[in-house]
């Protein structure tokens, strides 16, 4: 049947009902729709699927899990306990982070706190400057918010009604003139109770009506009267929240007024400064300079915190989860080299978590009872590579316990005592990997006092290598090793130090360093001994501990490393996935079509010719080009429809064919307006701008369409 | 019939070096008879050269009735106007201090009415006297409301009230032609400002050293003291000149760390003016402390270096990505898209020989590094980042980001229409069109470039 460009589709399947059914047979639930969706419905750019009553469906699951039937045919019971697996690890993990992200900043809050207490002690006359605090906070934007409210909140804690703080924002102060009513008006506001009510409430009017003060808001006096009548307040605390993003001159200005009122009004003033000192620097004339005597803070390091981050949450003693080298390697990638943000880093870690126990059914393995009876479970468990290996492995031995290897493929229970062991290896594992890691970092530190010319390589850049059993005799391994037999008497005593200070008393290195008598070495021979029965210990200690994950059966449930999930969920590609949707639109639509190769829609047509043109495109040339493959599309088409029909003659010319209406009929105006279409849309999606051209001598303005976007960026 | 006798003027001259001329012209202008007085008088003069004290001074001693007004307090003049007449409408009642807000005057007009009100109300006896204190600082342009107040005598239906405007610029060039007092305040010499140090007494001199100090007596104190405002004058006058508040400023930072060594009884002081040996071993010590920009203070990066925090505030904060895009961002700026395929591309140069003509040349002849920098579109800028990073890396929402952070932070402006952050315009920030522009110095780039070693200068034309 030829369809129309204009053809209105009767009873045959909607788009949207395809769509859905593509959905939902994804898992196995089907569900009924109300009714067929409207004609005028189909050109909704969206559309909500309402489920039908199925009685089954209305029982109110308390979770986002869903049953992985396609897999494994799962129970309820056991979504639920994926559910409370995954909620108690996700609780035990956000109490540490919230705790190390706090920390990371406590030091900060602590100095700054600090400062502003120091600075009560000014004495005022005509030379005192304004104190001012610069807090480095680091090109994260986005914790600022957190950073400076926390600040606030604390030293206001620590000195109870004695300071009054107050954050701004710049950005949104277009003049000096707003910037000072925000602070009066927040500041005035901040403590009611006191009469001061009538002024805040006028804050933002013009001052109207019979009362006796008509001062406008953004007088600073209004804040010296307030402030008279404070008693208990001697500091007035003001945090500019974005220092370095506010326009022009109004920094200047709002230290100036400060400046100028210091000795009415205490102010410290605090500038988070996103920037570097040297770039903030240049933003500020110097004459403001000469008004400030200022004290720089620097946030704590993020590296360190990334550090901590490892020691407490990766590798803790109480990890039931690993993340696997390569999806480390590419946080750690993506967190160097785009975000600098540690939040980001743990709520990739958070999403690394939810989507192991959402989307692996195994994931229930981490409390082996769970799945004693659940048959299924155990099949599933025999079918992973590394136990499938393992027994290969296993039999492939000349005296092998064929015993052993029966149990487990037979019994469920010896199965099961068998993950438990292998889990028990895992937490092994992992601490035994944070211990070889803390003793890398520990003889880095007593290296670098004896030479400072190499880099030290932290444990973050670290894990991933140690993780996959790279580190074992890698270089920097064979250089600390090295390093150890040319110790001199103080190396040895600062390292043992440094060991005393990092280890606990029960562990394996603790005990190795216990063993060194450093204290009866006398003479050259026994100190030589020494060096080389500790170098002889280390060496054993990082072969032994500085193995692969991979050597651990059932590794799989224990290791999540999906590299490519969580870089399409941070990090869409969005260029290249438009591209591709011009380029293959059968990658997108993929329509079951029986005649093979999907049509492409005249869009990608237009993308063709567009990709295979120069910077201009003369609009004629670009239209002609088009008609002629328009054309001899058309005449393949018509042979593939009569075919279609000659089979065929039910739904299935459909959706695609009102996609991409068959051009057996298309006149010269249809195919003209299809052009049209698609070249607005190509516009729309930012590639193409219409201009005039007088290029080529020629006195007429030429119609041409000039590219904007870039191949290959 | 002036306030203050001759030698009473001399007396006041010792207090302030070589204002005399000031003192005796404002006795002579000012005096408390309404009828005599100016309605405007010009203080004008370099900053710091003594126009405000002196006339504190003055007034104090001669006891007019004044109100005193710093305009540098003031946001806007509507702030100033209100002050000004809540100060009249203050004179008189019980309680001058407490000012009187109810009036709220929103431009000059309406001003000259009710300060005519005010003045009818007030009905003056003696002159009174309001000083606008720093009025070139006020917080919008104060061209207009100066020529008001010099001409506003013609306006005031009632007398008794005289404006004095002190200001540290030269006068508003619509206000020349207009005759009215002025006294001017000459920029202090080298002997003058050496003569205002020293001026300082002993106690104040011991209060800089910490309030606990017992040691020297007061006589030490001043030796002490007067070798060291010489040496702080020969050594920061040629840099600040006569600005006298500047160097204060700096004689209180310095000299703690300067006197240590008398305090530590490393050099000994004699109380008398012979005491040469003890300097000059003082001078050798001090010697660094006079050379160092420590103690100049107009930068936040020499001084934190001078505390050795420098390197603790390295680039580690920012991504690597967005240093890279910076880069690429003042490339952008500052190369000639004419350069681009030359300069960033692998194609063969000799594909396009420049045509060198003279004429180009001389166009080119100024550095563009010290001209401002150009605007660029946003693919441009991907494009030169993509060839400048080290590997290639795909158009990922990460880098949109680091590009919008960079906006935020101002180190890449947009330019042209809607412009502004705060939405409303319908154009796409990060769409391929909108045009931008880097926003960081040349310094500062070469040391981002240097923190991920690039070459930057591989890239540029100069």
């Amino acid at each position: 049947m030829p369809a129309s460009v204009f053809e209105t589709p009767t009873k045959r399947k909607t788009a949207p009902e395809a769509l859905a059914d593509q959905m939902l047979s994804g898992d196995g639930e089907s569900i009924e729709h109300n009714e067929l969706i409207s004609d005028r419905d189909v050109h909704k750019t969206c559309y909500v699927i309402k489920p039908s009553g199925d009685p089954r469906k209305k029982a109110k699951r308390n979770h986002p899990f869903i049953r992985l039937d396609q897999s494994i045919p799962e129970t309820d019971g056991h979504v639920v306990d994926r559910w409370t697996l995954y909620t108690k690890s996700i609780a035990n993990i956000q109490t540490r982070l919230e705790s190390l992200l706090n920390d990371a900043d406590e030091s900060t809050l602590h100095r700054v706190w600090k400062y502003v207490t120091s600075t009560r002690d000014y004495h005022h006359d005509a030379y005192t400057l304004l104190p001012v605090g610069l807090v480095l906070a680091g090109a994260n934007i986005s914790s600022h918010a957190r950073l400076f409210t926390n600040m606030s909140k604390y030293i206001e804690q620590r000195e109870a009604q004695k300071v009054a703080t107050v954050v701004v924002t710049l950005r949104d102060a277009s003049s000096l003139r707003e910037a000072l009513r925000k602070i009066i008006s927040q500041l005035v506001g901040q403590r009611k109770g006191d009469d001061e009510d009538e002024i805040t409430a006028r804050m933002n009017t013009v001052p109207q009506g019979d009362q006796t003060d008509k001062r406008l808001s953004y007088d600073l006096d209004v804040l010296v009267d307030w402030f008279v009548k404070q008693e208990s307040v001697e500091k007035i605390v003001v945090i500019i929240q974005d220092a370095d993003g506010s326009d022009g001159n109004l920094l200047p200005e709002v230290i100036r007024m400060l400046f100028v009122y210091r000795n009415r009004l205490p102010f410290v003033l605090l500038l988070a400064i996103a920037t570097t000192l040297p770039i903030f620097n240049t933003k500020i004339p110097k004459r403001t300079i000469g008004m400030v005597d200022f004290e720089s803070f620097d946030v704590l390091r993020t590296d360190d915190s990334l550090t901590r981050l490892l020691d407490e949450i990766l590798l803790s003693s109480s990890t039931q989860l690993l993340l696997g080298p390569g999806l480390f390697r590419s946080l750690l990638k993506r967190y160097n080299n785009h975000t600098k943000n540690l939040e980001t880093f743990t709520s990739a870690i958070q999403y690394a978590y939810m989507t192991h126990f959402f989307a692996n059914p195994l994931s229930i393995i981490l409390t082996p009872q769970a799945i004693e009876k659940s048959e299924v479970h155990i099949i599933a468990l025999r079918t992973i590579p590394s136990f499938q290996s393992y027994v290969a492995d296993w039999t492939s031995k000349e005296e092998c316990d064929t015993e052993h290897i029966r149990e487990l493929l037979t019994d469920s229970t010896s199965l099961l005592a068998f993950v438990g062991s292998c889990q028990k290896e895992f937490y092994e594992f992992v601490s035994r990997q944070s211990d070889a890691l803390k003793l890398l970092d520990v003889l880095q530190d007593a290296s670098s006092t004896y030479s400072s010319t190499t880099v030290k390589r932290t444990r973050a850049g670290l894990y991933a290598d140690a993780i996959t059993g790279a580190l074992r005799g890698s270089p920097i391994v064979r250089e600390l090793v090295m390093f150890i037999t040319k110790m001199s008497a103080a190396t040895v005593d600062n390292l043992a130090r440094l060991i005393d200070q990092k280890f606990d008393k029960n562990s394996v290195i603790r005990k190795m360093r216990d063993s060194w008598n450093i204290g009866s070495i006398n003479g050259k021979a026994s100190h030589l001994k020494l060096i080389s029965n500790i170098s002889k210990a280390m060496q054993e200690y990082l072969d032994a501990n500085l193995n692969s994950y991979t050597d651990i059966v059932f590794h799989e449930l224990f290791v999540f490393d999906s590299v490519s999930l969580c870089e399409n969920t941070f990090a869409p590609r969005y260029r290249a996935t438009i591209e591709q949707a011009l380029m293959q639109p059968s990658y997108y639509l993929c329509h079951p079509s029986e005649a093979g190769e999907l049509e492409k829609p005249f869009l990608s047509v237009a993308h063709a010719l567009y990709r295979e043109s120069g910077t201009l495109i003369n609009i004629y040339d670009y239209w002609t080009a088009f008609h002629q493959v328009v054309i001899a599309k058309c005449d393949t088409e018509t042979m593939d429809n009569e075919s279609l029909q000659a089979t065929n003659e039910d739904e299935d010319a459909d959706y695609s064919s009102r996609l991409t209406p068959s051009p057996t009929t298309l006149s010269e105006s249809q195919t003209l307006a299809l052009f049209y279409k698609a070249i607005s849309e190509l516009k729309y999606l930012g590639f193409l701008k219409e201009m005039s051209s007088k290029r080529g001598g020629n006195k007429n303005t030429v119609a041409v369409l000039q590219k904007l976007v870039w191949d290959g960026l | 019939m002036t306030d203050l006798t001759d030698n009473r003027l001399q007396e006041l001259t010792l207090e302030f070096p070589a204002r005399y001329n000031q003192f005796d012209l404002l006795n002579s202008v000012l005096s408390k008879d309404k009828t005599t007085n100016p309605t405007a008088i010009a203080l004008v003069g370099q900053s710091s050269s003594g126009k405000s004290c002196v006339l504190r001074r003055f007034l104090q001693e001669v006891q007019f009735s004044h109100t005193w007004l710093s305009c540098d307090e003031c946001v806007t003049l509507r702030v100033l106007l209100q002050r000004i007449l809540a100060a009249l409408r203050a004179i008189g009642t019980q309680d001058p201090n407490k000012l009187d807000y109810s009036v709220l005057c929103h431009n000059s007009t309406l001003f000259v009415t009710q300060l005519n009100d005010t003045l009818r109300a007030l009905a003056l006896e003696e002159a009174h006297f309001v000083v606008l204190d720093r009025i070139d600082e006020l917080g919008e342009p104060y061209e207009s409301f100066y020529q008001l107040i010099i001409n506003i005598g013609n306006m005031l239906r009632y007398d008794g009230i005289t404006f004095i405007l002190v200001s540290s610029r030269s006068e508003p060039r619509s206000s020349v032609t207009t005759t009215f007092p002025h006294i001017y305040f000459p920029p202090y010499s080298k002997a003058e400002s050496l003569a205002i140090l020293r001026k300082e007494s002993p106690d104040s001199i011991r209060s800089m050293l910490g309030s606990t100090e017992r040691k020297l007596s007061d006589a030490q104190l001043t030796s002490l003291w007067s070798s060291y405002s010489q040496v702080i004058i020969d050594t920061y006058f040629p840099l600040y000149g006569p600005d006298i508040q500047q160097l204060k400023a700096i004689v209180r930072r310095v000299f703690p760390t300067y006197a240590k060594p008398v305090l530590d009884g490393v050099v000994g002081i004699l109380a008398s003016n012979r005491n040469y040996h003890g300097f000059v071993k003082l001078y050798k010590i001090n010697q660094p402390l006079l050379t160092s920009e420590e103690f100049v203070r107009n930068s936040f990066v020499s001084y934190v270096q001078g505390t050795g925090a420098a390197e603790s505030t390295g680039h580690h904060d920012m991504p690597m990505y967005a240093k890279y895009l910076l880069c690429a961002a003042y490339l952008a700026s500052y190369s000639k898209p004419r350069y681009d395929i030359r300069l960033f591309s692998r194609i063969r140069e000799s594909r396009r020989r420049v045509r060198n003509t003279a004429k180009q040349k001389f166009k080119d002849k100024i550095n563009s590094r010290n001209l401002a920098p150009s605007p660029f579109e946003y693919e441009r800028l991907l494009a030169i980042f993509q060839c400048i990073v080290p590997d290639r890396i795909d158009s990922v929402t990460d880098i949109q980001t680091q590009v919008a952070t960079l906006a935020t932070l101002k180190l890449i402006t947009r330019v042209g229409i809607g412009s502004d952050s705060s939405g409303g315009s319908s154009i796409d920030i990060l769409g391929s069109t909108s045009k931008w522009r880097v926003n960081v110095s040349w310094d500062i780039i070469l040391q981002i470039s240097r923190d991920i070693k690039l070459q930057i200068e591989n890239y540029l034309m100069d």
